[in-house]
C-alpha cells in the first residue's frame, strides 16, 4: 500500500522532480587566492634568477547536495612576459605549479593554461597549494645591457564553475643587472717537438665577454719564478714569449704587466656563440735559440699561462 | 790528394711524448664595477735529445813543408742538453769494411794506396773505432750559424805514408764521420 502511494506521488507531482533538477544544476563557483600580489627584487651575480611565491588558491563550486566541491582552475598571464629597461627587454618565464599534485606548466602570454591545478580548499589558509615561479635565464641576462629591468605581471585564475569566477594575482620583479666580464673558450697550447732549428709557436682564440661591451685589460702571468713565462721539466727551464691580440693587432706581453685599453668585447652572450665569435687571440712562442740554449734535459717541458682580464 | 765527400751525420733521439699534465680552464663570470675573470692555459713543449754534425767540406791535402800532407777544418758539433757524445770515423777504402777496425786509406783506384791519420779536436781517431765520452762546447747553435765551428778535424798523410804510393796522381777517400748522443 505504501508502495503504491509512493508511485502515485511520483506521477502526480512532476513539478517536484523538476525542482530537483534545478537544484542539481551547477552552483556558483568561487575562486580565491591569498596573497594576491608579490614584489621581488634581485641583483644578478651570475646564473639563472628564480623567484617563487607560494599562494593559497581556493577553487570551489558550492553549494550542492554533496557539499562543497573542489574544481580545477587554470591560470593565464597577461603579456608581456618580459622585464624591461627602456627599449631593452629580457624574456621571463612564468611557471605555475600545483603544490598538491606537483603538476606545473609554463605560462604563455595571453593564453590560458590547462585546467590542471587543484584548488585544495583544505589547504587554505593553513597551507599553500599554488606556486608562481618567475625565472630569468642566465643566457638571456647575459645578452642584454646592464641596467635595472622590471615588470608587473598580471595573472588571472579561473575555474569552470558557474559564473566563471576569477581571481587575480600580480607579481612585480625588479632585476638589477650589473656589468659583468668573463674569459672563456680557453684551451691548452701544445707547441710540439723542437726540431733544433725553428721557433715553435702556438695560439688560442678566446672569448672575452663584457655585458656593457666596454674596454678591458689583460694581465698575463706565467708559472715560472715570479710569474715568468717559462716551461719546465724538472730543473730544465725554457723561456717563451706571449702576445695578445684583441683584433686590432698583437701586443707583446710582459709577465704580470697589465695591457690596457683593449676592445672588441662580445656582449651578445657570454660564450661568444659557442666560440664562433671568439674575439681575442693569445700566442706563445718558444724561440729556437732559447730552447737550444736553455733546455738541460730532454722531455716535455710544461707551464701554465694565467689570463686575468678586468673591466676598464 | 783529396778526401771527398765527408758525410755529416745527424742523430736525433726518439721524440718524446707530447702529453700534457694541464687542462685549460675558463674564467668565472664576475659582476660589478672593476670585476675580473681569470682563465689558464697549459702549455707544453717537447725537447728531444739532439745532436748534429755540420760544416763539413772536402779537404785537399797539401804539403806542409815537412813532407807531410795535411788538411784541416773546423766543423760544427751541436749537442743540446749536457750529454756526452761519441765519434766514429770510417774510411771507404778500408779493406776491412764497415764495422771492422782497419786503416784510413787513400787510393788512386788502380792499386796505389796511401794510409793517413785523423785527429778529432786534437785526439787521434782509429778507423771504425768509436771514441766515447766527448763533450760539445756548443749546446745552443745547431749549425754554428752564430758561433765558430767548435771541433778541429785534421787529416794527415805523413811523408812516410805518402812514400807508400806506387803511382802518381790523385788519391782519394771518403771519410764518414758519425757522432752519436750518449
Amino acid at each position: 500500500m505504501l508502495t503504491r502511494i509512493s508511485r502515485s506521488s511520483s506521477l502526480v507531482f512532476p513539478g517536484f522532480a523538476l525542482g530537483l533538477l534545478i537544484f542539481c544544476s551547477p552552483a556558483l563557483g568561487q575562486i580565491r587566492i591569498n596573497p594576491t600580489s608579490f614584489t621581488g627584487t634581485a641583483t644578478w651575480s651570475g646564473g639563472d634568477i628564480s623567484q617563487t611565491v607560494d599562494t593559497c588558491v581556493s577553487s570551489t563550486q558550492e553549494p550542492n547536495p554533496s557539499g562543497i566541491t573542489l574544481i580545477n582552475y587554470r591560470v593565464e598571464a597577461a603579456a608581456p612576459l618580459t622585464l624591461d629597461s627602456g627599449a631593452d627587454t629580457l624574456p621571463v618565464e612564468l611557471v605555475w605549479k600545483d603544490l598538491t599534485t606537483g603538476i606545473s606548466q609554463n605560462l604563455q602570454a595571453n593564453t590560458p593554461s590547462n585546467s590542471l591545478f587543484t584548488g585544495a580548499l583544505q589547504g587554505c589558509p593553513t597551507g599553500n597549494n599554488g606556486q608562481l615561479q618567475i625565472l630569468v635565464r642566465e643566457q638571456d641576462i647575459s645578452a642584454v645591457p646592464p641596467g635595472v629591468y622590471s615588470q608587473q605581471f598580471s595573472l588571472t585564475l579561473t575555474n569552470a564553475g558557474r559564473g566563471r569566477p576569477q581571481a587575480t594575482f600580480t607579481a612585480t620583479l625588479t632585476l638589477t643587472i650589473p656589468d659583468s666580464i668573463r674569459v672563456s673558450d680557453v684551451n691548452d697550447i701544445a707547441l710540439g717537438t723542437f726540431d733544433g732549428i725553428n721557433n715553435l709557436t702556438g695560439s688560442d682564440q678566446l672569448c672575452i665577454y663584457r655585458a656593457s661591451g666596454g674596454l678591458y685589460g689583460v694581465t698575463l702571468t706565467g708559472s715560472g719564478s715570479n710569474g715568468a713565462f717559462t716551461l719546465s721539466a724538472g730543473s730544465s727551464t725554457v723561456p717563451y714569449t706571449v702576445s695578445w691580440n684583441d683584433g686590432s693587432g698583437a701586443q707583446n706581453a710582459s709577465a704580470g704587466t697589465l695591457i690596457s685599453g683593449l676592445g672588441n668585447t662580445y656582449s651578445n652572450d657570454m660564450s661568444c656563440a659557442g666560440g664562433a665569435a671568439d674575439n681575442a687571440t693569445v700566442s706563445v712562442t718558444a724561440n729556437a735559440s732559447d730552447i737550444a740554449g736553455n733546455a738541460t734535459s730532454a722531455g716535455t717541458h710544461s707551464g701554465v699561462l694565467y689570463i686575468m682580464i678586468e673591466m676598464q | 790528394m783529396q778526401i771527398k765527400h765527408l758525410v755529416p751525420a745527424i742523430a736525433v733521439s726518439t721524440l718524446l711524448s707530447a702529453g700534457s699534465a694541464f687542462a685549460a680552464t675558463d674564467g668565472n663570470l664576475n659582476v660589478g664595477v672593476g670585476a675580473s675573470s681569470q682563465g689558464s692555459i697549459g702549455i707544453t713543449l717537447n725537447v728531444p735529445d739532439m745532436i748534429k754534425l755540420s760544416g763539413l767540406t772536402d779537404l785537399t791535402l797539401a804539403n806542409s813543408g815537412t813532407g807531410d800532407y795535411t788538411g784541416s777544418e773546423n766543423v760544427c758539433v751541436f749537442r743540446n742538453l749536457t750529454g756526452k757524445y761519441s765519434v766514429t770515423a770510417q774510411s771507404l777504402n778500408d779493406s776491412a769494411g764497415a764495422g771492422t777496425a782497419g786503416n784510413f786509406v787513400l787510393s788512386d783506384g788502380a792499386g796505389s794506396t796511401v794510409q793517413y791519420g785523423v785527429t778529432w779536436d786534437g785526439s787521434s781517431l782509429s778507423e771504425d773505432t768509436t771514441q766515447t765520452g766527448l763533450t760539445s762546447t756548443n749546446t745552443s747553435d745547431v749549425n754554428c750559424s752564430t758561433s765558430t765551428p767548435n771541433v778541429a778535424l785534421a787529416v794527415t798523410a805523413t811523408a812516410a805514408q805518402v812514400a807508400q804510393a806506387t803511382a802518381s796522381g790523385a788519391h782519394t777517400d771518403t771519410l764518414t764521420l758519425t757522432i752519436a748522443a750518449e
